[in-house]
């Protein structure tokens, strides 16, 4: 041991024992004085995602060669208890409502971001419709997608074991009643099932999935950086690029409605030992080449190697023709660092068309929910208690008006939001 | 080095039980462990009172989850799991109150707070405060737990790989800045 080490050691010593054996309050026992985690206790959605993306990383170990066959041979059924017809993908199809009377979220036990649970929200109040913990038992919820259906979603878990994320993730087809009661959670039948899934989204005609996953983790055996698919559902075939460089951790945004473009962002700073994200705004399109995510996509928007600022999220409009990027610029207000600012680009050039809104948060990453309509977006992700959880901006005018706060069952007001939502 | 701590985190005969939660579980190693947890929670936020109610909600949490954890033994790395993250929301909520001008509580390795008598230990825990985030745990958890890096690795979702070179990078700026200390 050197000598840094050994002072080190020392000094952690002399620390611990600050805390003396037999000096600690019973368990269950309020403290008499409370701290600063809970004069604001939100702030953990970052980390949560973070946590996601880079605990799934180290999640490794079966190769998915096998999910090209599968998919070729399984074709897809679509979801809950649809029993498919050959290789047409059967996932909702209907025109969608512009803007949707539930949105479904993944929220975290207490103290702990590792395992995460679904739950159906009122998108208008944010008010928890039905927590579906008690439907979920055994499986972590790691990312949700919205279909063209008002009611019905699509979800990725694993199961829970060794105390961590399992391996062999699945897609889950979440049917909701017209009330927001769970109808059904089934199997997508013809999805691929790898390590873990970190990312998932769906085109609006049901053809086409787009997942951030990879191999499983098996006791510290694993791989990095994962991959970002484009599948067709209808007929299996597939588009597989690996991130690195400035891509290194994507952060999948939407699928235009023919799944033919996928937008992405990366937030800026965020990096491994394969590279740094440079947070700009990308578009992958299906016809690009296997291989690098970098090479296949295209810059959108700009990102900037000064953290914080860059593109947080992205939503592509259906027709896949413009892009809201939510932005991290300087606060224009006082008591704020930082301001998250929604804006229109043209995908094709970049060309800013215009700013639809501005929120000063110093809460990271703003994040974009869209109906699948393309009418609206929900900005969440920037708000604490007792502003809104969201606001709910309405594209063609720039209207925002503010989703009162979505509770974790069971938590106080802005203790436990969301950490990740599909609308 | 020694880590009493981290071998009590180890190996508990709480948690080495497998199979279906037993009654009480959670007390027993709520009694067993949560000194060792709260100690660590103190390095890596400084701050007693809010290192006792991370681990209560760690224990709280675990209580919840226990169902779901198939097997007793997976409950010391959600309770590590847990800690880890109620320290890095206790540090972003100490960014926002500074802030807004709110003094939080002095750390306990401030000359201010008194708890530490040896000055060239305050100042040996005052220059890990400065490392990282990320680094400030790698450090925890290899010197004073003791754990190896691949189960560091596993509790803070990070390559092994990270760890080494993150507990390396750690260690050479400590060397750096604590040489230049008079």
């Amino acid at each position: 041991m050197t000598s840094i080490e050994e002072r080190l050691a020392d000094a952690y010593r002399s620390a611990a024992e600050t805390v003396a054996p037999g000096s600690l309050r019973p368990l269950g026992e309020l403290s008499a004085v409370i701290s600063p985690r809970h004069d604001s206790a939100r702030a953990r959605r970052h980390a949560n995602r973070v946590r996601f993306r880079l605990i799934a990383p180290i999640a490794a170990a079966t190769a998915m060669a096998c999910v090209a066959v599968a998919l070729a041979v399984a074709g897809n059924s679509g979801p809950a208890g649809q029993r498919g017809t050959g290789a047409t993908a059967t996932l909702p199809g209907d025109t969608p409502v512009a803007s949707p009377p539930y949105f479904i979220g993944l929220y975290s036990d207490p103290g702990n971001d590792l395992f995460s649970d679904l739950a159906v929200y009122n998108a208008a109040t944010g008010a928890v419709v039905t927590d579906l913990a008690s439907r979920t038992q055994g499986l972590t919820f790691t990312a949700v997608a919205a279909t063209a259906s008002s009611t019905e979603f699509l979800a990725a878990a694993e199961p829970i074991s060794d105390g961590g994320i399992g391996c062999g993730a699945t897609v889950y087809a979440v049917k909701l009643t017209a009330a927001g009661r769970l109808a059904s959670l089934s199997a997508l039948r013809g999805a691929p099932h790898p390590g873990y899934i970190s990312g998932l989204k769906v085109s609006a005609d049901g053809r086409a999935l787009a997942m951030e996953s990879g191999p499983c983790y098996v006791r510290g055996r694993g791989s990095w950086p994962p991959r970002v698919e484009l599948l067709s559902l209808a007929d299996g075939r597939a588009r597989r690029w690996t991130p690195g460089g400035p891509t290194v951790i994507p952060y999948l945004g939407s699928l235009s409605s023919d799944g033919r473009s996928l937008a992405f962002s990366n937030l800026v700073g965020e990096g491994s030992s394969n590279g740094v994200n440079d947070g700009a705004a990308r578009i992958v399109r299906v016809s690009a080449k296997n291989g690098s995510l970098t090479a296949a996509a295209r810059v959108v928007v700009p990102g900037s190697r000064s953290p914080p600022h860059g593109v947080e999220s992205v939503a592509l409009s259906p027709d896949g023709a413009v892009l809201y990027a939510c932005s991290r610029r300087a606060a224009t207000a006082a008591g704020y660092h930082y301001s998250a600012v929604l804006a229109a680009y043209h995908a094709a050039n970049g060309r800013l068309i215009r700013v639809l809104g501005s929120w000063n948060s110093d809460q990271f990453p703003c994040e974009l929910a869209m109906a699948p309509s393309g009418d609206y977006v929900l900005v969440t992700n920037l708000f604490t208690a007792p502003e809104p959880y969201a606001y709910r901006v309405n594209l063609s005018t720039g209207h925002a008006e503010p989703v009162g706060r979505a509770l974790v069952p069971g938590r106080a007001p802005g203790d436990r939001d969301p950490s990740m939502i599909a609308w | 080095m020694t880590a009493p701590d981290a071998r009590h985190l180890a190996d508990s005969p709480a948690a080495a039980a497998d199979g279906a939660a037993p009654e009480g579980l959670v007390s027993d190693l709520f009694q067993e462990h949560a000194l060792s947890l709260v100690r660590l929670a103190v390095l890596l936020t400084g701050d007693r009172a809010s290192a006792e109610d991370i681990v209560q909600d760690a224990f709280l949490g675990l209580q919840r989850a226990l169902p779901r954890l198939r097997g007793t033994d997976n409950a010391l790395p959600y309770l590590r799991v847990s800690v880890v993250n109620g320290c890095r929301s206790v540090q972003r909520s100490r960014v926002r109150a500074s802030r807004r001008d709110i003094q939080p509580a002095p750390l306990v390795w401030s000359a201010e707070a008194a708890a530490i008598a040896s000055e060239e230990r305050r100042a040996v825990l005052s220059a890990v405060a400065a490392l990282p985030q990320r680094a400030r745990e790698v450090l925890a958890f290899r010197f004073f737990l003791g754990m190896p890096d691949a189960d560091i690795a596993k509790a803070l979702g990070v390559s092994r790989g990270t760890v080494s070179s993150t507990a390396s990078r750690a260690l050479a700026t400590l060397a750096r800045q604590l040489k230049e200390q008079p």
